[in-house]
């Protein structure tokens, strides 16, 4: 009786410390740091402070699909499948690898095409409203990041595709989780541009036969991340430097 | 039926014992999560070191690529300086703090800071990566003057004592480790295991000289004049012996760890000076009492022989004998009847300030001998136990200047 009294009082004390983990560490997002709820000159701090850039680096190189594949390929050789934890040398080590005939790494300004994933059935563009430590753990989709998932085809499975993500900051008010389930359910081309981006504190989940719980499913941990512009091919057929795209903002 | 209720019983407890193996894992799990790393520096192995001024004409093939490093796990005793390869890139495009100097890295070992270990940083080189691998090589030395320094260098020791190997990083000492790949065993002995011998050889016969003094002199003993009395039969002193006991026990803590470390500034903390400082004013005030209680009963008898001179009536002069008799034995010391029974007890038996003060000395003397062994280092007492070290000296004092002696 004794140990099970024990036994419980550990369980509210771990429940209390995983609890006290987990409280947001700003009050408004505003006052939250580039390092989200990270402690400051940690990789983790590195990691929040990357997915806040929005002035990536140079003229924007087009990537496709096989080259995010090619991109995962690369760092898993570098790493040997450890990055779990990645302090700036480690990041530095993404900077020059080799995408679409050219050297491109974390931090370019990339773009891609594709479209927004349609399965598994409830597969939608969604906030990261759990609370993620980037955004302070704040609550709310006007506070975290817009999640969505980009295949190369139509109708697409989130497993064959990658991750971009809207942050919070600076995003334009039109840019809004309903538009762009409008652009999903219309199952047109898009064209996603942004900061290149390793999110290493995640898996890669491309296997719909080994689905790895709590991990969003897609095929390379390079992401799109942050977005700082979103186009919807309005034309039949549009391709990447082409004509025929609208920003999302003034779309329909 | 008193079977199953038996194995009902079992499953029961087994379910509880598991529940709270969980419930430990669930407490575990949160501090876990939250440990952090530095972002700033990777150490990637233990380098060579030095490396040769051949090799260092051409830095980048010898120190990147992991080609100043050792193989297999460097075995690391205090004393020791060890090189670690440690990776930092300038140019990332986000920056956080901007980079520490490499020099106000210190090491860690098994994830604690050790403070007072400063880096020396040595060659350094940048691959295609442009990341740059510098060499940084630090002495394994401690600076115990904070608590926290204190902490560490003990769970430290405790690691090492344990046989595992110890991730060896560097980092800024009030911040977190830098990722590290690298491996050491730590031994506290090292090739010093030799001195250690040494050292029980220096205390043995440092204890053998020290009970031949203390038998054959009257070092331990009261000093007071004991007229018919050898040196050797007179009482063993409680004060005398608290203050002999706690110099011989520094003096071989200070021989241990400077034999094991090579240490000899700073080892000794101010409350254990404060300690000794205790010690020594209650021998010196149980022996002043001792001096002043002799002094004035001597002056009281030569008082009532005076008295008796003058052959006074017989009732008084009985009276008087009578009292001469009682005070006579107090100017002079007692004879010893056994160690033990002479430092707890006075003439009216075993005094409960004795027992008290003695069995606070040997809980002390436990913790201060326990301690010097866990870390190599003398304990840092704090003021509240120091503080209960000298009321009860002070109440022994207090207590013994109206005490009889045998």
């Amino acid at each position: 009786m004794k140990l099970v009294a024990i036994s419980f009082l550990l369980l509210l004390l771990g429940g209390a410390a995983q609890a006290a983990d987990k409280k947001p560490c700003a009050k408004v997002l505003s006052g939250c740091p580039t390092r989200g709820c990270a402690k400051e000159n940690t990789a983790d701090a590195l990691c929040n402070i990357g997915k806040h850039n929005l002035k990536p680096k140079g003229e924007v190189k087009t990537l496709n699909f096989k080259d995010f594949e090619e991109l995962q390929a690369q760092v898993e050789k570098k790493f040997k499948g450890k990055y779990s934890t990645l302090a700036k040398p480690d990041r530095a080590r993404l900077r020059k690898l080799q995408a679409a005939g050219e050297t491109v790494g974390e931090g370019d300004l990339v773009q891609i095409v594709g479209y927004i994933a349609m399965r598994p059935e409830n597969s939608k563009p969604h906030a990261n409203d759990s609370g993620e430590s980037v955004n302070c753990r704040l609550q709310g989709s006007e506070n975290n990041d817009f999640h969505i998932s980009l295949t190369p085809a139509p109708n697409g499975f989130e497993y064959d595709g990658i991750v971009a993500e809207m942050i919070p900051q600076r995003r334009a008010a039109t840019w809004t989780e309903e538009r762009l389930r409008k652009v999903q359910q219309a199952n047109l081309m898009v064209r996603v541009r942004g900061q290149l981006f390793f999110d290493n504190h995640h898996k890669v989940n491309g296997d719909q036969k080994h689905n790895i719980k709590n991990q969003p499913k897609r095929m390379s941990l390079w992401e799109v991340h942050p977005v700082t512009q979103f186009d919807v091919c309005t034309s039949t057929k549009c391709e990447a430097n082409g004509s025929g795209w609208k920003a999302l903002e003034e779309w329909p | 039926m008193k079977q199953r209720a038996k194995m009902k019983g079992a499953a029961w407890k087994r379910g509880a014992h598991g529940l709270a193996a969980f419930a430990v894992l669930v407490c575990l799990a949160a501090p876990m999560r939250a440990q952090t790393t530095s972002g700033t520096f990777t150490v990637v192995c233990v380098a060579r070191n030095p490396i040769g001024s051949d090799e260092l004409k051409d830095p980048e093939k010898v120190i990147t690529h992991k080609h100043a490093c050792l193989d297999a796990p460097v075995r690391l005793h205090f004393g020791d300086r060890v090189t670690l390869a440690v990776e930092h890139a300038a140019n990332v495009t986000f920056d956080d703090t901007g980079e520490p100097n490499p020099a106000d890295l210190v090491l860690f070992l098994d994830g604690k800071p050790l403070p007072g270990t400063r880096a020396a940083v040595g060659a350094s080189a940048t691959d295609e990566d442009d990341v740059t691998t510098t060499l940084l090589t630090y002495h394994i030395t401690r600076d115990l003057t904070t608590q926290e320094a204190r902490k560490n260098w003990k769970d430290l020791v405790l690691a090492a004592r344990s046989g595992r190997t110890l991730t060896i990083s560097t980092g800024l000492e009030k911040g977190p480790a830098a990722q590290s790949h690298a491996v050491v065993e730590f031994t506290i002995f090292g090739d010093r295991a030799g001195r250690l011998v040494g050292w029980f050889l220096a205390a043995a016969a440092g204890a053998f000289v020290f009970f031949s003094i203390a038998a054959g002199t009257g070092v331990l003993r009261d000093k007071e004049p004991g007229e018919g009395l050898e040196v050797t039969e007179r009482a063993y002193s409680l004060s005398r012996t608290q203050a002999a006991f706690w110099t011989v026990l520094v003096i071989y803590a200070f021989l241990f760890i400077w034999f094991v470390t090579g240490e000899y500034n700073a080892t000794i903390p101010a409350s254990v000076v404060g300690l000794m400082g205790i010690t020594l004013a209650t021998f010196g005030t149980a022996a002043a009492l001792d001096a002043t209680n002799v002094q004035n009963n001597k002056a009281k008898v030569a008082d009532l022989k005076e008295k008796l001179a003058q052959n006074p009536p017989e009732p008084v002069k009985t009276t008087l004998e009578k009292e001469k008799k009682q005070i006579e034995p107090r100017t002079t010391v007692c004879k010893s009847e056994g160690f033990w029974r002479d430092i707890i007890s006075n003439a009216d038996g075993a005094g409960l300030h004795r027992l008290q003060f003695m069995v606070w000395t040997l809980a002390l003397a436990v913790v201060f001998v326990v301690n010097v062994w866990q870390t190599l280092a003398m304990p840092d007492f704090d003021a509240t136990l120091l503080g209960l070290m000298g009321i009860t000296s002070g109440t022994y004092a207090i207590l013994k200047a109206p005490e009889k002696k045998r």
